[in-house]
């Protein structure tokens, strides 16, 4: 992998992250999940919050890393 | 007993291991300066409402509660940027917290520092109580097993039912043992930016055990109790009564509306807390470990929450019961089902929780108090004392004074709403600093009074919506507030201001306060106007990560700077002898500077002075320490004063301490590379403007020019920098003592107006008072020892801006200028020179390829021209031949009489045409065979053939001539000569001319010799060296050649003598047809001759390999 040039170590990620976790996690978005449905016999909203936080810290993990990576 | 004793055992270890901690630490081995410690102090952000109140909350809200936490990882995103520049701001300024954070952003404002932290004690002070109450609850619940659940007690009364006094109270003497340790490991220096290692040993280890034993708790009721994630939700989702629980919006406590809100205000409680800045900014020990805490603290985030889920669920159906006691769940449940140990545990795990969130927020709480309310008291009371000792003290203090406070807050007001609601208004108070502190971060512009008003309208309406509802809801204010508003003022009406209606508790509440906070923050700091120290104090946070120059070092000074002792004395008041001597010795040590304070210039005093105040700073706050500092100066009958008054008042020579000179060297060696480089140029234009750009850049000068003189005798502007255009166009000069440029011209001097008040040449009056030039400098500039024009440089701001050492540098870069200037000129001219010698080259290359074009048209013509020739003479020879063996055969025909008798003079006569006409046949014979070679026409098929034969035919034929001539002929043959690549017909040719020409030219009794032999040595030139060849000479004794004539001997038609064509006959083609024929065969031909005595013909034929 090329040093430093590559599309991913832009600082610019953080802040597009940052913007559509801050949507994930609010109406409208959330509406969609908060039904009254079961998937796989879990609350679909238990899933997506539980789910999507993880991802979320996931994102951060594999930024960091390549953000380490960079320097 | 055994919980207590248990409880005071685990606080004991947590003394040793901070014990631990600050001896590692004094051994400068950290156990804490690591990325995982780091984000796991972070997790104080885990306080008993996150251990209890999650559950509790869940039971109530549904998944609202999640947000708490979930708020924070997306905070998390953007710390790379916000917490990292926060961190190197805090560093360095030796800031001690949020508080002072502000203080010093806003130019170390004492009253902001004070307003930030009393919002901060109003704010956090209830939450600390919230924490021992949660002690004190969960204490009660398990040494009392009849408040268990299924007795159908609340929780909540337990301190109703149980009304200790004090003395007898658990949470008292935890209270006791907290306030202890926060003075032991929160308040060991009084520099705060020393780091509290002890304190963060402990709480990270505290993060750890309160994940544990929530850990352990959430697997024994999912997997204990019931069969795992699956089976609770389930059998919520299929419960009448709970599965509401399951989704939001379903009320307004849990609306959409107020979702968005717990993630805003719990996105800035992460960071803008007065604990969570402590933790993330003044504890952290390296910008390296926000990284790994960037996913790290999310993690633990998600793994407390991640049973929080089940736990809740889980009490619900084995419980029930009225939503206080949910709170507990974490304690009851394993109570429930006779699993003391284990709730022994979970007990641990809150009391870890709590208190790790009271000594970190009582330590902040503390240090705020004593920087920003109790300092600044005691300099307004001047105390004179040294208060070093007594400062500690009061911090100390200050950590027991909160925490009792707590204690009692707990005591008086331990049922209330307000307390159990304290979580989120904590939070609500802490996102009123979001404007002003990321306003600060990132826009210069933003005030001090900005953010005092942003603030206080925001502390107000806070105030306003959350603490007096929460006031009323407690029972201490009447209801009617709520319903017909204060005095009856409905739109007053706390939760409904302004009429504003539909909007939960914490959203409405965040709409006014953070609303009006950031408006007035914005608008105001518009329209404000800011002091010196505001706008450097602004420049120092927001461009922290750029490397500025301190300009206001450079532009202040102080007038009379106190003595080192004395300093010294002075900073011992506030952090102690020891400290204070350090300061200075490290001071003078990073500075590479060993010399007394009388050495030390300006810049070094203003250096010394701020990184006093910082130390001071980190002891008492930033602005005390301003305070401080500015009074002792000022008693001391020491200001700053800006540099350039006194440069108008006094002299500027300061005598040259060592390190200024060193400092000079470095100055004149940066400028010296500068000019080097501008001399290298060689556009004198480049030159002059590059020049002129580093006197803007590098002396701040106002304006300066280049003047050169030109043909018509005018000194001209030929470069300028901040000149008006009118005056540009009036500015050019005559050389003559009548004005400044004229005089320093003629003269070659330097002129140095220090005030222009006082000139007296009135030609130069217009420009340098239109310009408004208070005082200007100007250098003749030299090329090749001839003055060609002036450099000038002037300062609009000050009399007597330039100093002696600036001049000298002037006249230096004048010069370097003048051998630029001239540079380039030579360099013009030979580029000049150049261009012409160029242009003519071109012209004789174009005369010389329309020569040779001509030649080689001629040269192709003249081939032509010769192979008509030699086609012509080929032809004719051939027509020529038919008819003379015509005349030959007759001619012969008539002599021999067969057409009939002839008489004697008849047959003569017919003899002479016979014998000329034989002659005429064989020169055309001769022309044919040269034709046909010249043409091309003749091929020779060579052969390998033996030169025995060839020479003996030859003889043969040639044997009458010369016995008629009775010439001596000798064959020499070398014996087995090998065959030649030939042609047997003209070999044999070669031979009869040569041999024919040596009996022509040899006087009868002459000698001839034939030889003929295998060439041994080496070939001679023009032959294939790699060959073998015959040589073969024929030597006879006749007239021989003149030297001269030997080049020309094979030349066409040429016979030596022209009398001798008549005396000795032949067509003069021989020899040029020999040489040719001989060169067919791959040969050559040599003579040798030495006149009058004979020749020799070698020729040379290659043989077969």
């Amino acid at each position: 992998m090329k040093k430093s040039k590559h599309i991913l170590y832009k600082r610019e990620w953080w802040v597009i992250f940052f913007i559509l976790g801050f949507f994930f996690i609010n109406y409208p978005i959330i509406h969609i999940f908060n039904k009254d449905f079961m998937v796989f016999g879990y609350p679909v909203f238990y899933l997506y919050l539980i789910l999507g936080w993880f991802a979320s810290i996931t994102v951060i993990f594999i930024f960091t890393w390549l953000a380490g990576h960079r320097e | 007993m055994l919980i207590a004793g248990i409880s005071v055992s685990y606080l004991l270890f947590l003394f040793g291991i901070a014990y631990y901690a600050d001896r590692r630490k004094l051994k400068g081995k950290s156990i804490v300066a690591n990325p995982y410690v780091y984000a796991l102090t972070l997790a104080v952000y885990c306080s008993s409402w996150t251990f209890y109140g999650s559950v509790g909350e869940l039971t109530n809200t549904g998944f609202k509660f999640i947000t708490i936490y979930i708020g924070p990882t997306l905070t998390a995103f953007a710390w790379g940027f916000i917490l990292r520049k926060m961190i190197r701001i805090t560093k360095e300024n030796n800031i001690t917290s949020i508080a002072d954070f502000l203080s010093a952003r806003y130019g170390k404002c004492a009253y902001l520092g004070a307003q930030v932290t009393t919002f901060a004690i109003i704010g956090i002070m209830p939450y600390i109580a919230l924490q021992l109450k949660s002690i004190s609850t969960t204490f009660e619940l398990l040494v009392h097993p009849e408040l268990r659940p299924g007795l159908q007690t609340l929780a909540s009364n337990t301190i109703a039912s149980y009304p200790h006094p004090f003395y007898l109270e658990t949470a008292f003497y935890i209270s006791l043992v907290l306030a202890l340790f926060g003075a032991l490991f929160g308040a060991r220096h009084l520099d705060a930016a020393e780091k509290h290692e002890g304190m963060v040993a402990a709480v990270a280890l505290e993060s750890v055990v309160k994940l544990i034993a929530f850990f352990c708790v959430g697997i024994f009721v999912t997997y204990g109790i019931f069969d795992g994630f699956k089976d609770i939700l389930t059998q919520i989702a299929n419960h009448d009564l709970y599965k509401e629980l399951l989704l939001i919006n379903t009320s307004s406590a849990n609306s959409y509306q107020a979702w968005f809100t717990m993630i805003i205000l719990s996105m800035a409680a992460i960071m803008f807390l007065p604990r969570q800045f402590h933790v993330a900014v003044i504890e952290n020990h390296s910008e390296k470990h926000i990284k790994k805490a960037m996913y790290l603290f999310p993690l633990y985030l998600f793994l407390i929450n991640l049973f929080v889920i089940p736990i809740a669920f889980g009490g619900l159906l084995e419980i029930g019961g009225p939503a206080a006691s949910a709170d507990t769940y974490v304690l009851t449940l394993p109570l429930l089902h006779a699993q003391q140990p284990l709730s022994v545990l979970a007990f641990i795990g809150g009391l870890s929780a709590a208190t790790s969130m009271v000594v970190v927020s009582s330590v902040t709480l503390s240090t705020m108090l004593l920087n920003h309310l109790v300092m600044p008291l005691l300099l307004v009371l001047k105390i004179k004392a040294d208060l070093s000792f007594w400062l500690i003290h009061i911090k100390r203090l200050g950590i027991l004074l909160i925490i009792l406070l707590g204690y009692l807050f707990f005591r008086i007001i331990g049922d209330s709403y307000m307390l159990v609601n304290m979580g989120l208004i904590s939070f609500s108070a802490a996102i009123q600093m979001a404007p002003s502190l990321i306003g600060g971060l990132y826009w210069k512009k933003g005030t001090r009074h900005g953010a005092m008003v942003g603030l206080s309208l925001g502390f107000m309406f806070w105030f306003y919506t959350l603490m007096i509802p929460s006031f009323i809801y407690s029972g201490w204010l009447p209801d009617s507030f709520l319903i017909d508003g204060p005095l009856g003022i409905w739109w007053l009406n706390p939760i409904e201001l302004f009429g504003l209606t539909s909007f939960d508790f914490y959203s409405h509440s965040l709409f006014w306060s953070l609303g009006s906070n950031t408006i007035a923050f914005l608008a105001i700091s518009l329209i404000d106007t800011q002091d010196e120290v505001c706008i450097r104090q602004a420049e120092k946070f927001v461009d922290v990560f750029k490397p500025t120059i301190d300009r206001f070092i450079h532009e202040k000074r102080y007038a009379n700077f106190p003595a080192l002792s004395a300093l010294e004395k002075m900073m011992a008041r506030f952090i102690g002898k020891k400290r204070a001597h350090q300061v200075l010795i490290d001071f003078f040590e990073t500075k590479n500077f060993a010399g007394k304070l009388s050495q030390m210039n300006d810049q070094k005093r203003m250096q010394l002075a701020a990184e006093v105040e910082k130390s001071i700073a980190g002891s008492v706050g930033s602005s005390a320490a301003r305070v401080i500092c500015d009074t002792y100066m000022k008693a001391l009958g020491s200001e700053m004063e800006n540099v350039f008054d006194i440069f108008g008042k006094i002299s500027l020579s300061l005598e040259a301490s060592q390190e200024e000179l060193e400092q000079r060297i470095k100055e004149l060696s940066v400028l010296y590379e500068a000019s080097r480089m501008v001399a290298s140029s060689l556009n004198p234009k480049q030159v002059m403007s590059d020049l002129l750009d580093l006197l803007v850049d590098k002396f701040n000068v106002d304006n300066c020019s280049v003047r050169l003189l030109e043909r018509d005798g005018l000194l001209r502007i030929k470069a300028q920098r901040g000149l008006r255009p009118e005056f540009v166009k009036t500015a050019d000069r005559e050389p003559n003592l009548e004005c400044y440029s004229g005089e320093c011209f003629l003269t070659g001097k330097v002129i140095h107006v220090p005030d222009t008040n006082k000139i007296n040449k009135p030609i130069s009056t217009n420009l340098i008072t239109g310009q408004g030039i208070k005082s200007f400098v100007q250098a003749p500039i030299f090329s090749e020892h001839e003055i060609i024009g002036v450099l000038s440089a002037s300062s609009m701001k000050e009399t007597g801006y330039f100093s002696d050492k600036f001049i000298d540098l002037f006249k230096t870069l004048a010069q370097q200028l003048g051998v630029a200037i001239g540079t380039a000129k030579l360099y013009d001219q030979l580029a000049v020179f150049n261009k012409e010698l160029e242009v003519k080259v071109a012209k004789r290359t174009v005369q010389l390829e329309r020569k040779s074009i001509e030649l080689g048209q001629a040269n192709t013509e003249l081939k032509e021209l010769d192979r008509l020739k030699s086609e012509f003479l080929a032809n004719m020879s051939h027509e020529l031949r038919t008819p003379m063996n015509s005349i030959i055969g007759y001619t012969q025909l008539l002599i021999d009489g067969i057409d009939g008798t002839i008489n004697k003079d008849q047959k003569e006569s017919l003899e002479t045409v016979e014998r000329n006409a034989t002659h005429l046949l064989t020169l055309i014979n001769d022309i044919l065979d040269l034709s046909k070679i010249e043409a091309g026409k003749m091929l020779l098929t060579l052969s390998p053939i033996s030169l025995d034969s060839v020479i003996d035919e030859t003889l043969t034929t040639l044997y009458p001539l010369l016995e008629n001539k009775n010439l001596h002929f000798s064959l020499e043959k070398g014996k087995d000569l090998p065959k030649v690549i030939g042609n047997a017909e003209k070999l044999r040719q070669i031979l009869i001319n040569l041999l024919n020409n040596a009996i022509k030219f040899t006087a009868p009794q002459g000698r001839i010799t034939l030889k003929a032999e295998l060439l041994v040595e080496k070939p001679p030139a023009g032959l294939d060296p790699q060959k073998r060849y015959l040589q073969i000479s024929i030597e006879d004794s006749g007239i021989g050649i003149k030297p001269e004539d030997l080049e020309r001997l094979f030349g066409e038609f040429i016979q030596l003598d022209a009398s001798a064509s008549r005396k000795y006959g032949g067509t003069g083609l021989g020899l040029s047809i020999t040489k040719r024929l001989i060169e067919m065969h791959h040969g050559i031909i040599q003579v040798s001759s030495r006149y009058g005595e004979g020749s020799i013909f070698t020729f040379f034929i290659p043989v077969e390999e």
